[in-house]
């Protein structure tokens, strides 16, 4: 089922990663390619995206900005097959997921998709470890290993003593840091978040970030993540801008900026699983 | 790919759905009671048809072998008749007609004269028949404590269990019987029927006592109030009925499956219109846990967009809320049974001073009224359910 999985590197620690370049012999791991969407829910049809292409390395942390409706949001669902293009092509690894059966999409999802929202990620009437543990739930196969790598995944994200706490005996960035565990339980090749600090003072925003740096040096998952904070943004390897349904020819970034705070120890060997 | 799906944690399952009927405690209590109260009225019904089709049973167990003759009235009467009306010597008369194998007249007599007839118990009655004949009956009433009847007895008698109660009598005891004393000599088990109320006695004592009630007449005839007739084997009593109507006339015989009929459909209408009736009252409750459970659907639609994000699929959302409902079933069930069994309780330990138990509640009628409850919060969630499967988490998602 690790489609892709196989191919992503393991633990990047090193030089080996850090690069673009060293990766140019592999397909992007996110490669979106001239996607129209457009609603036709009103009177008018309200074009959102018109002609999307971007591509996403893998390993990379790229920041997704852009006006209000610009079409982030739908540009993350589409790559994140929670909505489905009117014309273009998604390609993860470059395989092209557009068409993917429908029956097969929420595994495709469990496996190689993490998402994060800005807010109500979390089930309320389940604890922190209950909603980390919920992708389980859902995959087949998964079950046992499940509790060990919930609990990982929560220790991770600093929330193990909280495991039995629920979302409402949560502070937001608490809650927050809950559902990038979530997001990440199940080793997804992708992580795509959308405003994940939208909700957050400014404090917190930074820790939910440097939580999400952190995992992305470690373990060298992709992270998309829609931002229309500044400070957010700078922590990316690369910022995309969007601005009218389409995404704005880029100019070169500045370095990434290191976490803020010192990092924290994470486990050891949390990712080797393939 | 790998068919068989890992099912979801049971207990994960169960206990998100009653955090989720604990989040809307008002509402969920409410639902609850409304299905509460409709299990408590099934339970309870079905309690009372449950002990009247018991007694019904013992009547056609006792009546189904027999062909009853009793005096043509015209249909009034008929074999649940009393007094004394029908000469016995009618007996050997019967007994020569072809295809039946024995005959033997049977007098009932109110143990009070004045006693009144109540829809809710039966009167104590003086039941006399010939021991020896009676003895041979395929159906018999089973004597708990003491002894039957038998051949040659005088003043002794053979009670059922109401009578035990209400005149706190043991075996040993004398009772006064119309101005007689008897003797107790055995008691009956408890059958929730009419032999509950008997005073049994021998034939012999039966007409003693009768013709002293009845002194004023100047009739020498021994009167009987019915004959219990046998067929030989492989005779239909139907026919044979028919037979003895055209031979002998002023008399009425009652074959036993038309009896049995009679009993068995009064019994089905009865337990039509009471089960009927509670049904509707639990269909009500069920329409409770539709509207609450559509509420909370609705009002979940973004958690259900965000399970389904992380993968569940459309089984996954409908086996979630159809748990809920069927453990607002399950409650509501449990708590109806509850009540219903405490209800009956009072009720029963009340009458049963006088020799009544109005409701039978049998571990059968528990298990089916509450897994019915169960089924029917199930079903109640099944529209429910489907409306959550439909939700699109794109669309719940961009929600505020
Ligand atoms: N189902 C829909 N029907 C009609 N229009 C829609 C629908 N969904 C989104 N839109 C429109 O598409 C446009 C882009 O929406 P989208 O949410 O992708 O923007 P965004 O860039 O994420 O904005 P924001 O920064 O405010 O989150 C908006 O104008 C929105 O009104
Ligand atoms: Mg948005």
């Amino acid at each position: 089922m690790a489609l892709f999985r196989k191919k992503k590197p393991q633990r990047m620690k090193g030089k080996l990663f850090t690069k673009q370049d060293d990766l140019k012999d592999l397909p992007p791991m996110v490669e979106v390619t001239g996607v129209h969407r457009t609603y036709e829910s009103g009177a008018e049809p309200v074009r959102v995206l018109k002609g999307v292409s971007l591509k996403v390395q893998r390993g990379e942390m790229v920041a997704l900005m852009g006006p209000s409706g610009s079409g982030k949001t739908t540009l993350l669902n589409v790559i994140g097959l929670l909505d489905t293009p009117d014309s273009g092509t998604v390609k993860f690894a470059g395989i092209d997921v557009t068409d993917l059966k429908r029956r097969k999409v929420p595994l495709f999802r469990q496996n190689e998709v993490g998402m994060i929202f800005q807010q109500k990620n979390l089930i309320p009437s389940l604890t922190a470890f209950e909603n980390v543990y919920l992708p389980f739930r859902y995959a087949r196969g998964k079950r046992k290993a499940g509790r060990e790598q919930a609990r990982e995944a929560l220790r991770l994200v600093g929330m193990l003593e909280r495991e039995n706490h629920l979302p409402n005996q949560l502070s937001g960035g608490e809650q927050q840091r809950v559902a990038v565990a979530r997001a990440l339980v199940l080793s997804p090749a992708v992580v795509l978040a959308d405003e994940p600090t939208g909700e957050l003072d400014h404090k917190t925003s930074d820790d939910v970030m440097d939580l999400l740096q952190e995992l992305n040096e470690q373990t060298g998952q992709t992270f998309v993540i829609v931002t229309h904070d500044h400070s957010v943004a700078d922590r990316a390897d690369r910022v995309l801008n969007m601005d009218d349904g389409k995404v704005v020819p880029e100019k070169r970034q500045a370095p990434r900026k290191r976490p803020a705070t010192k990092p924290r120890k994470l486990a050891p060997k949390n990712r080797k699983k393939k | 790919m790998r068919t068989n799906h890992t099912p979801l944690g049971t207990i994960t399952l169960v206990r998100e759905a009653l955090r989720n009927i604990w989040r809307r405690k008002a509402r969920s209590a409410l639902t609850i009671f409304g299905i509460g109260i409709g299990i408590f009225a099934l339970t309870t019904m079905g309690a009372l048809s449950q002990s009247l089709s018991k007694s019904i049973q013992v009547g056609i167990d006792y009546f189904s072998s027999r062909i009853l003759v009793t005096k043509d009235s015209g249909g009034f009467g008929g074999p649940f008749a009393v007094g004394p009306q029908l000469p016995s010597s009618i007996t050997d008369r019967i007994e020569v007609i072809d295809g039946v194998d024995r005959a033997y007249p049977t007098l009932s007599l109110l143990a009070e004269p004045d006693a009144e007839f109540s829809v809710a118990s039966s009167p104590e009655t003086i039941q006399g028949a010939p021991p020896a004949e009676a003895a041979k009956d395929k159906f018999q009433l089973e004597v708990g404590e003491g002894r039957a009847l038998k051949a040659g007895d005088t003043g002794k008698t053979v009670i059922g269990s109401n009578v035990v109660q209400k005149k706190q009598l043991d075996v040993g005891d004398t009772v006064t019987l119309r101005g007689k004393q008897f003797e107790v000599v055995g008691i009956l088990k408890r059958t929730t029927a009419d032999p509950d109320s008997f005073y049994m006695v021998t034939l012999t004592d039966a007409l003693a006592l009768s013709r002293d009630i009845t002194s004023f007449t100047t009739s020498t005839e021994e009167l009987v109030t019915n004959i219990n007739v046998f067929p030989e084997e492989g005779v239909d009593s139907t026919k044979l009925t028919e037979k003895i109507e055209s031979t002998i006339s002023g008399v009425d015989g009652t074959p036993p499956d038309q009896l049995k009929k009679t009993l068995e459909d009064a019994s089905a209408v009865f337990n039509l219109i009471v089960l009927g009736s509670a049904l509707i009252a639990v269909l009500v409750g069920s329409l409770s846990v539709i509207n609450t459970m559509i509420m909370s659907v609705t009002e979940r639609r973004k958690e259900i967009g965000v399970k389904r994000v992380v993968g569940a699929r459309a089984r996954h959302i409908l086996k979630e809320t159809v748990t809920e409902t069927g453990l607002i079933g399950l409650i509501g069930g449990v708590l109806g049974f509850l009540g219903s069994a405490a209800l009956t309780a009072v009720v029963n330990a009340i009458t049963k001073q006088q020799g009544l138990e109005l409701f039978l509640l049998t571990p059968e009628l528990a298990v089916m009224s509450i897994g019915f409850a169960v089924v029917l919060g199930v079903l109640a969630g099944l529209y429910p359910a489907w409306r959550a499967t439909r939700i699109k988490p794109v669309k719940v998602l961009r929600e505020e």
